[in-house]
């Protein structure tokens, strides 16, 4: 590929004249019948639109966010006092740690697993590979509210989870308002709705990784004397990083984002075992008349969104260094 | 049809400079090769041209405009890419076609030119196919004819034959050649390849870190190097060079140094000989040494491989100052490496140059 | 690598089967389920066959869910949101892959921010700003909202897909004469061609199963999604004829699921390393 023209500092004179300059004395050199203003024409309809129903809804929830607000009468000056809510609000709080609870079966424990198999399963060719992969990936492709739906059924008192225990004798383990409506069971439960939709993914994505590894990485741990453990960790999981580290971000981002199963499944219940930030945010919203809560709740998240995302990355780029 | 001019050009990337003060004039209808190795500015020169860089410094000319300010598809050139760069979605003649109907040329015409030109280079067949169903030379053949069908004033090809294999390299090269002989158009042509830039260039111009070294045909080009990049660059196996003294004691210029002792007559330099001279002898001028033979020299040195070519062999000498030198020998000679050698050059092949700034002093 | 014994090879496939037995067994056990006979007493367990296959349960669910309604609701939405979703990424991403302009970084960067910013941080004011516009419970306020909410996506999957085409193709169609708008319908879309079916099949999976906004934005007009999360809500015991829902509204994506499955996979495979 040809070298891009860079940036050039100072100044250069020519025969013609009449280089553009920019201030700050930084220049680039515009081509012959270069395309250049005619960009801002093919952006501006995809810009005009998400600005005006992204950007500005954010400043203007920031706004929100100082008031009181029932949504119809006019609002009270309250300052920042909705998010120190975040401190003091132990349904916010709550909120918050069930999304770090529902994460280890949202992200840790889907990734963990879908890692480990990918290594058993990527020995061998895989014939009719096709098959198991639209097969694992239908639980994600699926509108979540139909499998949410789904899995209040396998939940339900007399559903296929509770038959089977039944069946095996551990029919005391059954909750009696059913799995969905126990405080002890029902973040677990949707966690475990989580982890069913996020394993198959992850597995079909590190399979895909792995079989890009080199073979000749893993002859050469084996001439080293690695056995099935150590080769694991020393190329597997190394070669595997940048998925990981995307996986990881997206599926924490995605946890604290959890709308549409609770809301089906369990309306953040029972009582308020399963609230979760957004869940809140709804509630707030609709329910309680708490908007301007509501809004600061939302804005929080995004906050905390960017901070997670920021973190696991740099988390993974200093584990890639570390190479 | 016009002809092209490069009127000190210079160009910068940043803190690069690509191309420094470079004037080249090609007349209408010449073949012109660019050639040089990678960074030599040979590729820049190609696009500046192109328009598809901005030019630093200078003035460009197609005919008598000045193109610098004018987009590239208005200064009537066509462009060879070394990738093909066809358009994947399209069959050969709507690629070809392409040019064509974006200048608005009526229907009739554009099936005429496209016609004419899969003619002239035999891919009359291929029409209908798209590029992925074309082997690597009938890609390159359709290259040549998006140029060929928008006649315009100058062809320009980056290094079109460098993704074929070498066997249809060669076969392509004289394709093209004859080509441009019969269509007459001026034609630019940027190579890395030496022997392709003096089998097919009209006038070679050499190029190296950003600097036109010499400019003139074949022959000058190998025969009056301009200087030791350019003497060692053209010809293949290449010159050596090593750095020896000249001194005239009240006797015959005598060039020595590390393993070298020869006695030449200075008439045939251009100036008067420093007092270190640096020599260029290419292989096919050099023998092995022989008493009374019409050879100056003689050169001594050890063999360092031996190379059978047939009915001849390339020796390698390494000289006393550790500067290597090949020669030609007789197949049959047993000459081993380790073994002591001396050769000679033949009269009027030795080349002298400058040891401070390279520039040629001439050959003697 | 591969003296992969027997035992190895099967032990590997069996354990194959079993994640693919549990991705699907909630799947096709809601299925099961919902051709129960409803009414209290016909208890799906999930590990018999009905007594009988009630398929015009399917019928019910049907009517009862109104999903007549909300089908057509979710297809409008659709058919206006993936053309627009699809066009402006492409027509945008064209130019940050292709032009060099002042401020092409910066535009870019907001866009990526929209990949993280969560709707929840803009769900509130964006409530009272449709709701003034006067556009609550219409097709608009989905069909906007999605769009504006798909092409920051778009845009950075089009950018990438634009800049994988090699510079000389471009250059090519340049000195032959074509101006951008040239050079993108008739060039880059056609090179670009698998990318942008991929991005239409993701756009129109993102729309269908868009619940959220949904719930917010309509009552009357709902969408699938969201007329089977109502639909769920009011025919709790019955949950055979809620099954049925479930499935009628699965139904749709899987279809293009099966059809599409290339592009989905790409999509959701090369879009996770990429991001």
């Amino acid at each position: 590929m040809e070298i891009r023209p860079e940036v050039v500092e100072g100044s250069v004179a020519s025969v013609d004249a009449r280089r553009r300059w920019t201030r700050g004395g930084r220049k680039q050199e515009r081509l012959p019948g270069e395309a250049r203003r005619i960009a801002y024409v093919y952006i501006a309809p995809a810009f005009i639109l998400y600005a005006a129903f992204n950007l500005v809804p954010l400043v203007q929830g920031v706004n929100i966010s100082f008031y009181n607000w029932d949504g119809i009468t006019p609002g009270t000056w309250a300052g920042v006092s909705n998010y120190g809510d975040f401190f003091t609000d132990p349904l916010i709080r709550e909120g918050y740690v069930h999304v770090l609870q529902l994460m280890i079966f949202y992200a840790f424990l889907p990734i963990v697993l879908g890692l480990f198999l990918a290594a058993l399963l990527s020995r061998i060719r895989i014939r009719g590979l096709t098959a198991f992969r639209l097969v694992l990936f239908l639980p994600l492709v699926i509108t979540d509210v139909a499998t949410a739906v789904a899995w209040t059924w396998v939940y339900d008192v007399n559903g296929p989870l509770s038959t089977f225990l039944r069946a095996v004798g551990l029919g005391s383990l059954v909750p009696a308002q059913g799995w969905l409506g126990s405080f002890n069971t029902a973040l677990p439960a949707v966690g475990v709705f989580g982890l069913w939709g996020a394993f198959g993914f992850c597995l079909i994505l590190f399979l895909a990784g792995v079989m890009k590894i080199p073979a000749s990485l893993y002859e050469a741990a084996r001439v080293d004397g690695a056995n099935a453990i150590h080769e694991f960790f020393a190329v597997t999981v190394p070669g595997l990083r940048y998925e990981l580290q995307v996986v990881l971000v997206l599926s924490l981002i995605d946890t604290l984002g959890t709308f549409d199963e609770i809301y089906v499944m369990t309306s953040g219940g029972p009582g308020t075992a399963t609230s979760v930030p957004a869940y809140l945010v709804w509630r707030r919203m609709f329910q309680t008349a708490q908007v301007g809560s509501a809004a600061a709740l939302g804005i929080t998240l995004m906050l905390i969104i960017f901070a997670v995302t920021w973190a696991a990355n740099k988390l993974m780029d200093r584990w890639s260094d570390d190479e | 049809m016009a002809d092209v001019t490069y009127a000190s050009v210079r160009k910068e990337f940043g803190d690069v400079v690509a191309l420094q003060d470079f004037s080249l004039q090609i007349a209408d209808g010449e073949f012109v090769v660019l050639v040089g190795p990678s960074g030599s500015g040979k590729t820049t020169a190609l696009r500046l041209l192109a328009g598809l860089e901005a030019i630093s410094q200078g003035e460009i000319l197609v005919g008598d405009r000045v193109v610098n300010r004018v987009a590239p598809q208005d200064r009537d050139i066509a462009m060879v890419f070394q990738d093909y760069a066809l358009y994947p979605q399209m069959t050969v003649y709507d690629n070809l076609a392409f040019g064509l109907k974006m200048r608005k040329i009526p229907k009739p015409e554009i099936k005429q030119r496209v016609e004419h030109a899969a003619e002239l280079l035999d891919i009359g067949e291929l029409l209908e196919r798209k590029p992925r169903a074309l082997s690597g030379g009938q890609r390159q053949r359709v290259a040549l004819g998006r140029a060929l069908v928008r006649e315009p004033a100058a062809f320009l090809m980056d290094e079109p034959l460098s993704n074929l294999d070498a066997k249809l390299r060669v076969q392509t090269r004289s394709e093209i050649k004859q080509l441009q002989r019969q269509v007459g158009t001026t034609t630019v042509y940027v190579t890395h390849d030496q022997v392709e830039a003096m089998t097919m260039g009209d006038r070679v111009a050499v190029m190296n870190n950003g600097l036109l070294e010499q400019i003139g045909d074949t022959r000058t080009v190998y025969e009056h190097p301009a200087n030791v990049f350019v003497a060692g660059f053209i010809g293949s196996p290449g010159m050596a060079f090593t750095t020896v003294d000249a001194s005239r004691n009240g006797g015959p210029t005598t060039l020595s140094g590390g393993g070298v002792s020869l006695a030449i007559d200075p008439s045939g330099a251009t100036e008067p000989l420093p007092r270190e001279v640096t020599i260029g002898i290419r292989p096919e001028h050099a023998h092995v040494w022989r008493a009374g033979g019409d050879l100056m020299g003689p050169v001594e040195g050890t063999v360092t491989f031996v190379e059978m070519l047939g009915r001849e062999a390339l020796v390698g000498v390494q000289l006393g100052d550790g500067q290597r030198f090949t020669v030609f020998a007789d197949a049959d000679a047993r000459t081993a490496i380790g073994d002591r050698l001396s050769f000679g050059v033949e009269r009027g092949r030795l080349y002298l140059f400058d040891p401070t700034d390279e520039h040629a002093l001439g050959v003697v | 690598m591969n003296t992969s014994s027997r035992t190895t090879v099967i032990v590997n496939y069996v354990l194959l089967t079993i994640c693919a037995l549990i991705a699907i067994y909630p799947l096709v056990g809601v299925f099961l389920a919902s051709l129960y006979p409803t009414g209290p007493g016909s208890q799906p367990s999930g590990f018999s066959l009905p007594p009988t296959y009630a398929w015009h349960n399917y019928v019910t669910a049907w009517e009862q869910g109104k999903f007549a309604s909300s089908f057509q609701t979710s297809f409008i939405v659709a058919a206006v949101m993936v053309p627009a979703s699809v066009i402006l990424s492409v027509v945008a991403g064209y130019a940050f892959a292709t032009m060099r302009f002042r401020g092409s970084q910066v535009i870019f960067w907001l866009f990526i921010l929209g990949l993280i910013i969560p709707t929840e941080a803009t769900i509130v004011p964006l409530y009272y700003d449709v709701r003034a516009m006067g556009l609550l419970d219409t097709y608009w306020a989905l069909i906007i909202l999605e769009t504006s909410g798909e092409v920051a996506f778009g845009i950075f999957w089009m950018r990438a897909a634009f800049m994988a085409a090699p510079k000389s193709l471009l250059e090519a169609a340049r000195i032959d004469g074509a101006n951008s708008w040239q050079t993108l319908w008739r060039v880059m879309v056609p090179f670009a061609r698998p990318a942008i079916l991929t991005l239409t099949v993701l756009c129109f999976a993102d729309s269908w199963n868009e619940f959220f906004l949904a719930l917010v934005f309509t009552i009357n007009k709902m969408t699938a999604p969201a007329g089977l999360a109502s639909f769920s809500g009011r025919y709790t015991q019955d949950i055979a004829l809620v099954s049925a829902g479930a499935v009628i509204v699965a139904i749709p994506i899987l279809v293009v699921f099966i059809f599409f499955q290339r592009e989905f996979l790409r999509g959701m495979l090369t879009g996770a390393v990429k991001g």
